[in-house]
């Protein structure tokens, strides 16, 4: 995961400064912290799918009493490895040729058995790195030999991982 | 002075004797808040900053904080709800830009105050509120159970509910009837915080058992026969 982190290393935060609202029968003022007049963006580098994963992870969080945004980069690649681990299942599931790919061993394995150790999660996001360069963003595939091959490895893994 | 004497409303002159206002120290506040204020950041940022999960600024929260700024009170839920009603925000200019970089609001924000007093209608609604509200939340077990009767006896009306067994029953028995009483006028009592001790009164006697609490609750009943407005009594502390 540290790779993840890595990309998080360049992120600013938006400058604390906003348009004040003013409800129609003069009630309240409100200040909307998701659209302050100057938000910093995370650049994407292009075709670099892990970039454009960790970047749609961005999340800044801004109080009055502190008066300033902030980020929580640990949280941003936490977030992105969750949405790595969840793209194994969704993989699998547009790409099983069975009826009910859900119902399959190796679909309930990805859902639920998956070891959660920082060299399991190091391989998940080079599978992943690989699978979004034959995968659309729905995690379907359009290269069948591609997806073959990916569907052999998680086998592989699999069953090393029930022997161990 | 006598024990049932009301020393305010005789000190009223003829004219409002007639007219019976509402006394409320509401509008005591209201006078000492100025017409009209230019918000600036610290002042923009001390009222919201109270609720730091909440980047809004209301009238509540605005008119709470002034009052304890201009008039050293701190007020209830109910006379917030009153006092909000009587102030604006107004923006002067199109676009106002706060800037927490620099501790500066660009453009005018302005709280301005509405009416010098509050709305009659207003206090009647409020009246005895906050008292009420006391007696909503208080525990009835063991020997409350009897004061709790004694106290609907005095009140009157209310003889289902001094005959049920259910706690919770003779509280919203209580609840009910001071409710009836301050939204009929039955009792006429013109003064705001005078008509908010009834259920604190009430409270005290029923939950603890406290005499002088009883002693004020009876001596205002008592003054509710004289058919004068009530204004002030003489309380036992």
């Amino acid at each position: 995961m540290s790779v993840l982190s890595d990309y998080t290393e360049n992120f600013g935060v938006s400058r604390p400064i906003f348009k004040l609202e003013l409800q129609s029968d003069g009630r309240s003022i409100s200040l909307n912290r998701h659209d302050p007049l100057h938000k910093f963006e995370p650049t994407i580098i292009e075709g670099d799918f892990l970039s454009e994963l960790v970047a749609s992870c961005y999340k800044e969080y801004f109080y009055i009493s502190e008066g300033c945004y902030t980020i929580s980069r640990h949280d941003i690649a936490n977030s992105a490895m969750r949405e790595i681990r969840g793209s194994i299942p969704k993989f699998l599931e547009k790409n099983l040729e069975m009826r009910s790919p859900t119902q399959s061993k190796i679909y309930r394995w990805a859902y639920r058995n998956m070891p959660t150790t920082d060299e399991f999660n190091d391989v998940l996001v080079m599978l992943y790195k690989y699978m979004r360069s034959f995968c659309d963003s729905d995690m379907k595939a359009n290269n069948i030999e591609h997806m073959k091959n990916t569907l052999a490895l998680l086998e592989a893994i699999m069953e090393k991982n029930n022997e161990q | 002075m006598g024990v049932f004497d009301d020393k305010k409303y005789e000190e009223l002159d003829f004219v409002s004797q007639l007219t019976r206002p509402i006394d409320s120290k509401l509008n005591e506040v209201l006078s000492l808040i100025p017409e009209s204020i230019v918000l600036d950041f610290d002042t923009f940022k001390s009222m919201v900053g109270t609720y730091s999960y909440s980047n809004d600024l209301s009238i509540s929260t605005a008119v709470d904080y002034l009052a304890s700024k201009y008039a050293q009170v701190s007020l209830s839920y109910t006379e917030r709800n009153a006092l909000h009603k009587m102030f604006r925000f107004e923006f002067g200019g199109e676009d106002v830009i706060i800037d927490f970089e620099q501790n500066k609001i660009f453009g005018d924000i302005k709280l301005v105050k509405l009416a010098e007093t509050t709305d009659e209608k207003v206090l009647e609604s409020i009246l005895g509120r906050d008292g009420i509200d006391a007696c909503s939340s208080m525990s009835i077990y063991g020997d409350a159970f009897g004061r709790a009767n004694e106290i609907l006896e005095l009140l009157g009306k209310s003889e289902k509910y001094t005959k049920t067994r259910s706690a919770y029953k003779k509280r919203d028995g209580i609840r009910r009837r001071l409710v009836e009483i301050f939204k009929a006028n039955e009792w006429d009592i013109r003064d705001t915080e005078l008509a908010n001790k009834v259920g604190f009164w009430i409270r005290d006697y029923v939950t603890e058992g406290n005499l002088a609490a009883l002693s004020n609750f009876c001596r205002l009943k008592v003054m509710t026969h004289k058919n004068q407005p009530i204004y002030s009594m003489e309380e036992v502390e």
